[in-house]
């Protein structure tokens, strides 16, 4: 790398540290290195250019899909649709080593499947599970860090918001996105599972047996509750998949869709829906804000050249592809550690996705890669917003949390080798739907 | 002081509802594409671009409120090894920062909208919307937003005394 081109990215990586430690909002940190780096390294005016990024980032039409999936969340958590979920699962799952236990996973794993995001899904199996499995006397370790490590699975299994994110950064369709997560999401979940039956077969009073059964007439029974779940995961990704909907047409259906199940189950009333919407209005602002002060970095680092000149730089170093996911992947970890997912996506994005397509890696594979490691980031102290979720839910310290939550950290890491050796477990789906 | 801080409350609190309203059109309006170009193949031909000025509305209109209820995200890690007057001041100065510069970017997208008036720029798509027509409802909610960062600023202030949490 140029000693000029090293120096400026010293300096405005420095500023970046600076004023994130300095306690600034993770948006304006990154408008206002933008804006540092714009003023002293290059001649454009940088308040015009800050204007307009503003503007073309904003004004599109597939972020729209963005505050409609958060606003299907907000409704589904005040729909009763959890509850239903959680009585249809328990004839199924209450004789299984780790008995309930196994409820975390498959309640999140479903719940994740219409819900965009990790903190929504942890938050909305949670309340149901975390209670009962105190009432059962299970293992409190366990049934924390497996909810920890379960509600991640939000941002993987579509809908997702930090996919939406991201292809329409690295500009591929969402909704191959979407497709690329299911199959990783599931491997997940399984191996989550796995691990589960396992330490239940080791130490059966992880989970005690209760004492009520259920007969085969009962399972099925209960299958009608999973119904609204059902349907909701058919709209949504059924009509992506199928070609019907674009990924914004599909949100509004799931909000639709949402809306009638909350309304069957008499959980709706319209001060209730003004608050899910300002509740969707809140978090769309905060994702978006760090949405375009990134965009505006992103343009200032695109006008000095510094993402070109870090892949010269890693490219020169001629290192495995293998070799460059493990750095990039201990890179995240740290990042993970003091930073949220979607800071994470779209301040490191600029830099590592033209690093990791030169090493041969498909751009949608990577996003799946990311996302795992933004679902890592979720159950790492001090910041993981999952941990976050669980002590308002526990009242538990963070760090006791993220301890309970520790072997799944390393399920996620066991998951991410896997996919980076088999790849086609996330392209598969993708391709599949292509070639239709 | 306090007066301006609960107006500014007031403002934002205001503004949510607007967006709210915003959201419930955005997804309405989506819903009747869905609705008549599946049973009568015809469209409303602004889906796309309506929502899309929805959206850009709500961000910064929202932005005030999001602010208020303590959801932005910033890193409060390193603040939390500093003596406890010295992280009130620097928290208090980075809002300040953050006020100021809210001001200069909203000048210059005040700048932007004035040359959409004067170039008439139009969205360029079949229905030639005005651009300045929702980039001012932007420019709206940033003033606002402004205004709801100023306020958290005296709060800041004040905090330093107080010691109250206000971020």
């Amino acid at each position: 790398m140029e000693t000029s081109l090293l120096f400026m990215s010293i300096i405005v990586f420095g500023f970046l540290f600076l004023t994130l430690a300095s306690g600034i909002w993770v948006g304006f940190s990154l408008f206002i290195v933008g804006f540092i780096g714009m003023t002293f390294f290059s001649c454009l005016p940088a308040g015009n250019n800050m204007a307009s990024s503003v503007w073309a980032s904003i004004e599109k039409w597939e972020y729209v899909a963005l505050p409609l999936f958060i606003l299907m969340g907000e409704i589904l958590y005040q729909s009763g649709i959890s509850e239903k979920l959680f009585k249809a699962l328990v004839p199924w799952l209450y004789r299984l080593p780790g008995g309930l236990l196994l409820m975390n996973i498959v309640s999140c794993t479903l719940f994740a499947a219409v819900s965009g995001s990790s903190a929504a899904t942890t938050a909305t199996v949670g309340r149901i599970t975390l209670a009962e499995f105190d009432k059962l006397g299970y293992d409190r370790s366990l049934s924390m860090g497996s909810l920890a490590g379960a509600g991640t699975l939000g941002f993987l299994i579509p809908p997702s918001l930090i996919m939406i994110i991201y292809a329409i950064l690295a500009e591929v369709s969402i909704g191959k996105m979407f497709m690329a997560g299911i199959l990783p999401g599931l491997l997940l979940s399984g191996i989550y599972s796995a691990y589960i039956i396992y330490r239940g077969i080791k130490n059966p009073d992880i989970a005690p047996r209760t004492q009520e059964s259920y007969s085969w007439a009962d399972r099925l029974i209960g299958l009608k509750d999973l119904a609204p779940t059902l349907v909701l995961i058919l709209m949504v990704l059924g009509s992506i998949y199928g070609g019907y909907a674009t990924p914004t047409e599909a949100a509004a259906l799931g909000v639709f869709g949402a809306l009638i199940f909350s309304f069957i189950n008499r959980q709706m009333t319209l001060k209730i829906l003004l608050k899910c919407l300002k509740g969707a209005v809140k978090t769309n602002a905060m994702i978006m804000l760090i949405v375009v002060g990134a965009g505006f970095l992103s343009r200032t680092m695109g006008f000095l050249g510094i993402p070109a000149a870090i892949t010269q730089s890693i490219t020169q170093m001629n290192l495995s592809p293998y070799m460059l996911m493990i750095l990039l992947g201990g890179v995240y970890i740290v990042l993970g550690c003091l930073l949220d997912g979607f800071s994470i996506v779209v301040m490191t994005l600029p830099i590592a996705l033209p690093m990791v397509t030169a090493a041969g890696f498909d751009p949608i594979w990577f996003g799946i890669y990311l996302i795992l490691m933004v679902e890592v980031s979720q159950i790492t102290p001090p910041v993981g917003f999952n941990l976050f979720v669980i002590q308002g839910l526990t009242g538990e310290p963070i760090m006791k949390i993220a301890r309970y939550a520790l072997p799944f950290f390393f399920l996620m890491l066991l998951t991410t080798t896997i996919l980076t050796l088999f790849p086609e477990i996330a392209l598969y789906l993708p391709k599949l739907m292509a070639a239709k | 002081m306090n007066r301006f801080v609960k107006l500014s409350d007031d403002l934002s609190n205001f503004m949510a509802i607007v967006s709210a309203f915003i959201l419930g059109l955005m997804t309405l309006l989506i819903l009747v594409e869905i609705f008549i170009w599946n049973m009568f193949e015809k469209t409303t031909l602004i889906a796309d671009e309506y929502s899309a000025y929805g959206l850009a509305a709500i961000i910064f209109l929202g932005a005030g409120y999001c602010l208020k209820e303590k959801g932005h995200i910033r890193i409060t890690l390193v603040l939390g090894f500093l003596p406890e007057k010295m992280e009130r001041i620097i928290t208090f100065i980075a809002t300040l920062v953050t006020t100021v510069f809210m001001g200069y970017l909203w000048w210059y997208l005040f700048k932007m909208v004035k040359s959409a008036i004067r170039y008439e720029s139009t969205s360029g798509t079949l229905t030639h919307t005005p651009l300045w027509i929702p980039q001012t409802i932007m420019l709206i909610g940033a003033a606002c937003f402004f205004i709801q960062l100023a306020a958290t600023s005296v709060k800041t202030w004040a905090a330093i005394k107080t010691k109250e949490e206000v971020l």
